[in-house]
């Protein structure tokens, strides 16, 4: 719980700016690529390919997994899926720097020539589109930030909503949840 | 005659009612979602009032979450609408079990034409609203 609020609060101080500016550990990266393959496939499929699980799908995934959804675990994870499972989309982006990545996850509103964002902060994977912008140019420090901070206030809102309280506060995260993770 | 005229209205209108449910769990699977009571309450308060005003709704006198109220379609065609959380358990993919909701939307009356699409939207705003919140599990069963 303490390495939970840790990851929570961290971010907002100025060492995590530093951080991130440095890129050393952030905890929560974004990075933008270009959607190049879609396939309809399954969960099981996706994990065993490596994929990178995100969504619903990625955060069904318990603590212990999380940073750890590479070979070494995939084997435990197929055998470990609950049968009657729904598809999922594996997405396929090529990253600013060139690099092939794939991410699983259950949104079906992405195409190919997309551009896109995937957030990662070790446990949570998320992918949305963004504009093209970030993807036809290398992206400034100041976007990174922007889009840094939205991913952040998404996180703050689903950790709100998680613990409930009044009706006036939920509302006020439902609306922060779909304004900022959307 | 009359009676017969009446009985006979009565008769063609209790044929004409028709139900259906949208719910996030069918046969191929679906998830829940590991949120407090509180919030999946909220939700149905918000996804109900965007199509049905806030004052014309009931809460249900379900043990679970639901909210009920009605459509028209022309003057005298009326459905009535009902949203509800049911408590059921939801799977991890490391295989342990969770607490939630599955988000069921139903309709039942004399009006499809306005209830049908009117319990799709509803339902497909608190599916939304759940997944935004990234807190689903693979259904497993009812509570």
């Amino acid at each position: 719980m303490r390495n939970y609020l840790t990851k929570i609060f961290l971010p907002f101080s100025t060492i995590f700016f530093i951080e991130v500016s440095l890129a050393a550990q952030p905890s929560l990266s974004v990075r933008y690529g270009q959607i190049t393959g879609i396939e309809v496939t399954t969960k099981e499929s996706a994990v065993a390919r490596n994929a990178i699980i995100g969504g619903v799908i990625g955060v069904a995934i318990d603590d212990s997994f999380s940073g750890a959804l590479g070979g070494a675990t995939a084997g435990f994870l197929i055998t470990s899926i609950i049968e009657g499972d729904r598809r999922v989309y594996l997405y396929t982006m090529r990253m600013s720097d060139g690099e092939s990545v794939s991410i699983a996850i259950e949104r079906p509103d992405l195409a190919i020539g997309h551009c896109a964002a995937l957030e990662q902060d070790g446990k949570h994977n998320n992918l949305r589109p963004v504009s093209s912008v970030h993807c036809e140019r290398k992206t400034t420090e100041e976007h990174q930030d922007h889009r840094i901070d939205v991913a952040l206030k998404c996180k703050d809102a689903r950790d709100r909503l998680s613990s409930g309280g009044n009706a006036q506060a939920i509302d006020q995260a439902l609306h922060d949840l779909r304004a900022y993770c959307d | 005659m009359t009676i017969r005229i009446v009985a006979l209205l009565a008769l063609t209108f209790l044929a004409a009612c028709t139900g259906s449910t949208v719910t996030s769990v069918d046969k191929h699977g679906g998830n829940v979602y590991a949120l407090p009571v509180e919030v999946v309450d909220r939700m149905l308060v918000d996804a109900m009032t965007a199509e049905i005003p806030s004052g014309e709704l009931r809460r249900g006198s379900t043990t679970y979450p639901s909210y009920s109220g009605e459509v028209m379609w022309g003057a005298i065609d009326t459905d009535t609408i009902t949203a509800a959380a049911k408590p059921a358990i939801g799977r991890k993919l490391d295989g342990t079990e969770v607490d939630g909701f599955v988000f069921e939307v139903s309709r039942y009356g004399t009006a499809p034409a306005t209830g049908k699409p009117t319990a799709k939207r509803i339902h497909a705003k608190l599916q939304a609203d759940a997944e935004l919140t990234g807190t689903g599990a693979a259904f497993v069963t009812f509570k």
